[in-house]
């Protein structure tokens, strides 16, 4: 059944030239924002969801997933040629892509790069057009309660996306969600903290506030480390790795491929966590483990492979259940709103016509990065060494113009850069970002499902747990948080580990 | 500033920020079937949010050794000006229309943040200014603004 649904989606797209175009335009755009460091995929995205507001929603999802799987895989080129991954899920790619573009094979490194990515997004894609459906219809059981346990699950992973500390990250969540009670009560119709202000009633716009926090801030951070971040100069030699490297390197494309699937579609482990994940089951059980970190192909493979793997897989939690994985899928799925598509299992029963091409686009999209990736790698690499000066000022009128362009409205230009400062200062004092921009997808489910169970079972609180499924995703965050708390303390004392030996050597 | 004043500093502020939101929520009381009207959940939000400050600023007075922010005066300096760059343009876009106000504005920048190269600086902003305004107004059909003094050319 879904498999028909799927082909009937490829005539879709391939009936309409356009379509093509724009998964064309998307996956370049993306590739052109991911391998500039210090613009995130993330970043990418939020820039350019306003170029898709006055496109057929196809058309217009079409070119956002191209973005996200070219904002990916982009952030290799700068990660193999000069050692700065141009989005973290490309941070583990440098250790081997690296070492082999100082021996001046970047070109193969790359080529490397991109067939992994495509081998490895394939895979996550088919794995997503098929478990999704069957997902989305166990969804179809939610009720109130079933969905307010699923926003405290999504949001119980604020731990994962919380950075150095998670106080902070918890006091950015609870802000962002404060934020969300801006505007008319969903239920009431009662105005809240819009202080007779026309433009709040609506509530905060998600795209100015997206751009705020991801684009406007990072336009200040690079305006203020401008001066003290040296640009690098970068070379390409011959591109095609050889059908023998291929080859031998396939195993490895497919099995972290579907690792990164997999690892994707738990929310909070996102598209870095799947590459590092990939890199260590590749050297773990590789013939040759000491090669690792010297510019084997294999450690080129395993994580590129496996962050374009994860995007099938993130994209799962984003569309069945109206989750977000990460950051990234959190913008796609306010892209869908905008769109006007509510991510959840409603949409599997209501906008199959959506659902296929999204699917088969993401498919597409693949293919077109094998395509876009090994022909234009050259150019890509010289963007890497467009002057800072130029760019930022292009990147900050993007920003505006981006704003402006949702409801033709200088308010909520001035929102966004209100939110850029507040979020640049953030930084400044380590609070993280990312869990606002969670915390505005998922507060409104949170809030309305909640009251609405109340409402249902005439103020007993005991519904949430009496519930089968309700309980479970209760027992899931809960879970959740232990072990990822748990996790984050290992982590934090292997840096302090770390940096106390790296100080003793320094002492010495 | 060093991260321990900031801590302290930032916990403080939304300890108060949370009591505000508290009172002034109070007055969106429930109505209909339940008590768990539209005060309910940014109350409870702003009771969390307080218990969470309060537990920053107790790590702010625990904390033995302060790290210095790592921020960059000039650097910030230009950030400000970038800032109070964009705002004027905002302003400039509803009196000259967006290209022009978009084309001053890019050039402009490019003189704050030093780009020393007078050609690249006029090269970029006109065809940068160009292409935006082409992919907007005429491929997205976006309508942008055109300025109160060029309204009559349009």
């Amino acid at each position: 059944m879904s498999f028909m649904y799927l082909l009937d989606a490829f005539q879709t797209i391939f009936s309409d030239v356009s379509s093509l175009l724009f998964i064309v335009a998307g996956v370049t755009a993306g590739i052109v924002v991911g391998c500039m460091p210090g613009l995130t995929a993330t970043m990418g995205c939020a820039l350019l969801i306003p170029f898709t507001f006055s496109l057929p929603p196809i058309q217009g999802l079409l070119m956002l997933m191209g973005i996200f799987t070219g904002g990916i895989y982009g952030g290799s080129i700068s990660a193999i040629l000069i050692r700065t991954p141009g989005t973290p899920a490309a941070a583990a790619t440098l250790l081997d892509g690296y070492p082999l573009s100082m021996r001046g094979e970047a070109g193969k490194a790359i080529g490397v790069g991109t067939v992994a990515s495509f081998v490895g997004g394939t895979i996550g894609a088919l794995i997503m057009a098929f478990m999704a459906p069957q997902i989305a219809q166990f969804g179809l059981k939610f009720g109130p309660p079933e969905f307010f346990a699923l926003a405290i699950f999504g949001l119980s992973m604020i731990i994962s996306i919380s950075g150095e500390s998670l106080l902070k990250g918890a006091i950015a969540a609870l802000v962002g969600l404060l934020l969300t009670t801006i505007g008319f009560d969903p239920l009431s119709g009662v105005p809240r903290f819009a202080f007779g202000n026309d433009n709040l009633l609506g509530g905060i716009t998600f795209i100015p506030a997206l751009i705020g926090l991801f684009g406007f801030a990072q336009v200040f951070r690079n305006i203020e480390k401008m001066e003290i971040v040296p640009q690098v100069r970068s070379k390409v030699g011959k591109i095609l790795p050889s059908w023998a490297e291929i080859r031998g390197l396939i195993p490895t494309m497919a099995k972290s491929g579907g690792l990164g699937a997999f690892t994707g579609s738990v929310p909070g482990l996102g598209c870095d966590v799947a590459a590092f994940v990939a890199y260590g089951e590749a050297k773990r059980t590789a013939k040759e483990p000491e090669k690792f970190g010297k510019g084997a192909l294999e450690g080129i493979a395993a994580p590129e492979a496996a962050n374009n793997g994860a995007t099938g897989g993130a994209m799962i939690p984003m569309l069945t259940l109206g989750v977000p994985g990460d950051a990234v899928t959190a913008v796609l799925l306010g892209a869908l709103t905008i769109h006007g598509f509510q991510p959840g299992p409603l949409l599997f029963r209501d906008h199959l016509e959506i659902v296929y091409p999204i699917f088969a686009g993401m498919i597409l999209c693949q293919v077109a990065l094998l395509g876009i990736g090994l022909s234009g790698a050259r150019l890509f690499s010289k963007l890497i060494n467009i002057d800072a000066r130029v760019l930022t000022p292009v990147i900050f009128l993007l920003c505006i113009v981006g704003s402006y362009s949702m409801r033709f409205s200088f308010f909520d230009v001035g929102l966004a850069l209100l939110i850029g400062v507040v979020a640049y200062f953030m930084g400044q004092a380590k609070f993280p970002v990312s869990p606002i921009l969670l915390a505005l997808i998922l507060g409104p489910m949170a809030e309305q499902n909640m009251r609405r169970s109340m409402m249902l079972s005439q103020d007993d609180p005991s519904i949430f747990v009496t519930r089968p499924i309700s309980a479970a995703f209760l027992a899931l965050a809960v879970l959740m948080t232990v072990v990822s708390y748990r996790k984050f303390k290992k982590m934090r004392a292997i840096e302090a580990d770390l940096k106390a030996k790296a100080d003793s050597e320094g002492a010495v | 500033m060093d991260s321990k004043r900031i801590d302290i500093g930032v916990g403080l502020a939304l300890c108060v920020l949370s009591v505000v939101i508290y009172w002034y929520a109070d007055q969106y009381t429930g109505r209909g079937v339940n008590s768990y009207g539209p005060n309910f959940f940014p109350q409870a939000l702003s009771v969390l949010l307080f218990l969470a400050s309060m537990g920053l600023m107790y790590q702010g007075f625990r904390q033995q050794m302060a790290e210095a922010l790592d921020v960059d005066r000039r650097g910030l300096i230009n950030a400000g000006i970038t800032l109070v760059l964009a705002v004027s343009y905002i302003g400039l876009m509803r009196l000259v229309g967006f290209y022009a106000a978009s084309v001053a504005f890019l050039y402009i920048t490019m003189v704050v943040l030093g780009q020393k190269n007078l050609k690249v600086r006029i090269a970029s902003s006109v065809i940068v200014g160009s292409i935006v305004y082409a992919i907007f107004f005429y491929l997205l059909k976006i309508p942008l603004p055109e300025g109160v003094l060029f309204e009559s050319v349009y």
